[in-house]
């Protein structure tokens, strides 16, 4: 009975935290001063303990779904992507443009932490990098400062404001939408450049945008869907290397959500036990911010305005997803081994497994990011990009062979430009039902799907109809 | 067809009316934090460092509502011909930078140096 009362109560507190615009000071009565992490660690020791060893602290957990891993712990700070490429090597400090304004503070930015890369071993120091206020302070914000010792760390912007800086830090709550989305919105060098799916306007929308976050919908939090336990998230989409709770996928067919059969008619439950809801749920993506489809970085592009480089970018918006089988499992491409090409010769950088003969595939819908990305000559290794100092100079060739000599310890190094490959899960944007895809979307005569790249000689349903002639 | 001249004239004056009425929005928040309050208050200064984000909302409107006056009410700002911050300022300019304030502060969606 006990335990119900303290379920209830847990319960009704993380809706007050989440429903209300207005901050809840949830903390007032367990501290008086906020003085950094130390003042969380006092009550949640063990919890910043879980956390440092989770996939959002390191960057790198285990990959049971990469196909080639072989038991490698993966993730970001080990991994190349055809984005900003690698974070290590673009980590933390402030970079100016001819103007004299910051235009870059490195991929810490969205790091949960202070500034401290994070290490294997779990130490004091380090449980103090973790910067709990990130993820569960409403109003907290945070810029680079020099950390007294020739270096940078990441500090609250009320470091000085010790009365604002209490109050801010005692508005503690679970997740909102809004503070998972000021990263994984943010990524990739603006809004919705890299996911496509993941938009900024997903914080406050209807349900004809999104049935689950919006909020005349469900007005689902992303936790609701990705909740975990001890600091682990559940989910991976298609292309995360490491994974928090590998055992626990998520699924929409799941019995607290839409089950296996959710169609009132059956040839839609039919259909589904081969493709994923997200296909015909989520006809598009992109549609407020155009998303980031190509990036060729062997093109510097110089933007007056902001007067900073970029690789050339081709943004998108209202896109089509590509389809493909998937069967939860991915390959990847790795820093430190030849690449692996594909069929039309670009090198697959993550690419979805699965077959229509594999009978644990379903068809799933894809954000199709292709790419130029440096590979050294002699070794076929793919190269990541020092892009920090490049958004300043513009200089390509010094950002390459700066990377490669840290990567790979080669001085002056050679490269080649090659396209690459990316295949990103979309599984957000759902849409209400009357907006999903109709029989003709796929089956008509300009239909979205390639029929012949899954793996079907043609339309099924024409193989289906002439048969029946 | 009298009277639909004149409705016509009418509703082209209305209209001018309108439009001209809509240009004059007086000065933006920025502009006036710029020309009133970092004027005083910019890094360095001995007044102290004042930015949007310096304090959280809470705060500013503290500051509109109780504080402002009996701190600034011998301010004078520099360049004006030695009037009163208090005087040169209006109601509704007073209304507009309160905004921008809590608009831009530190515990705001987009927090502001205003440099």
């Amino acid at each position: 009975m006990k335990r119900l009362f303290a379920f209830a109560f847990l319960t009704l507190w993380a809706a007050a935290c989440l429903a209300g615009d207005k901050p809840v000071s949830s903390h007032a009565q367990y501290f008086e001063h906020y003085e950094g992490t130390k003042t969380c660690l006092q009550c949640h020791r063990q919890d910043a303990e879980n956390f440092f060893h989770s996939q959002h602290y390191q960057w790198e957990g285990n990959a049971p779904n990469i196909v080639n891993a072989d038991g490698r712990k993966l993730g970001k700070m080990n991994t190349i992507n055809d984005f900003c490429t690698n974070p290590r090597v673009n980590w933390i400090g402030n970079v100016k443009n001819s103007r004299g304004e910051v235009i870059t503070k490195g991929c810490s930015a969205c790091h949960a932490g202070s500034g401290k890369l994070p290490s294997e071993k779990m130490t004091e120091d380090q449980l103090e990098n973790i910067d709990c206020l990130m993820c569960h302070a409403n109003g907290y914000r945070r810029d680079l400062y020099p950390d007294g010792k020739g270096g940078w760390e990441w500090k609250p912007i009320l470091w000085q404001n010790q009365v604002g800086m209490d109050s801010v830090a005692k508005r503690i709550s679970l997740p909102t939408r809004i503070m998972c989305l000021r990263c994984h919105s943010a990524s990739g060098g603006g809004a919705n450049y890299k996911r496509g799916d993941i938009e900024y306007v997903l914080s406050d929308t209807t349900r004809d945008y999104d049935v689950h976050m919006g909020t005349n919908g469900a007005n689902m939090q992303c936790i609701a869907c990705h909740k975990g336990q001890d600091h682990r998230v559940r989910g991976r989409g298609s292309d995360l290397s490491g994974t928090d709770m590998p055992s626990a996928p998520l699924s929409c067919s799941t019995k607290e959500c839409h089950g296996d059969a959710p169609h009132k008619l059956a040839v839609l439950d039919k259909h589904a036990e081969r493709i994923s809801c997200t296909v015909c749920h989520i006809p598009d993506f992109a549609r407020t911010d155009a998303t980031d489809m190509y990036r060729d970085w062997s093109k510097p592009a110089y933007n007056a305005e902001a007067d900073k480089y970029s690789a050339t970018i081709t943004l998108e918006k209202d896109v089509k997803p590509v389809y493909a089988w998937y069967n939860g499992t991915t390959r990847e491409q790795f820093m430190g081994e030849p690449v692996h090409k594909l069929a039309d010769g670009t090198i697959g950088m993550m690419i979805p497994m699965g077959s229509k003969a594999d009978p644990h595939s379903k068809i799933f819908a894809f954000k199709l990011h292709r790419a130029k990305m440096p590979v050294l000559d002699g070794k076929d290794y793919i190269i990541p990009i020092e892009v920090e100092e490049f958004f300043s100079n513009g200089n390509i060739d010094e950002a390459v062979k700066a990377a490669a000599k840290a990567t790979y310890h080669v001085d002056d190094a050679k490269y080649t430009w090659m396209p690459t490959t990316r295949y990103m899960g979309i599984f957000h944007g759902v849409q209400p039902k009357e907006k999903a895809l109709q029989c003709l979307d796929c089956h008509g005569k300009n239909g979205r799907m390639d029929w012949k790249a899954l793996g079907y000689g043609q339309d099924p349903l024409a193989v289906l109809m002439s048969a029946h002639k | 067809m009298r009277s639909l001249i004149k409705f016509a004239l009418f509703t082209c004056v209305v209209t001018l009316a309108v439009v001209a009425f809509a240009g004059d929005k007086g000065p933006d928040g920025k502009t006036l934090y710029k020309a009133n309050c970092l004027v005083c208050h910019d890094k360095g200064s001995p007044n102290g460092e004042y930015t949007p984000m310096s304090l959280i909302s809470d705060q500013w409107d503290a500051f509109f509502k109780t504080k402002l006056v009996p701190s600034h009410k011998d301010a004078v700002l520099p360049n004006s011909g030695d009037k009163k911050l208090l005087e040169i300022l209006n109601p509704e300019e007073l209304k507009v930078l309160h905004k921008f304030c809590v608009d831009h502060a530190a515990d705001s969606e987009q927090p502001l140096t205003c440099g």
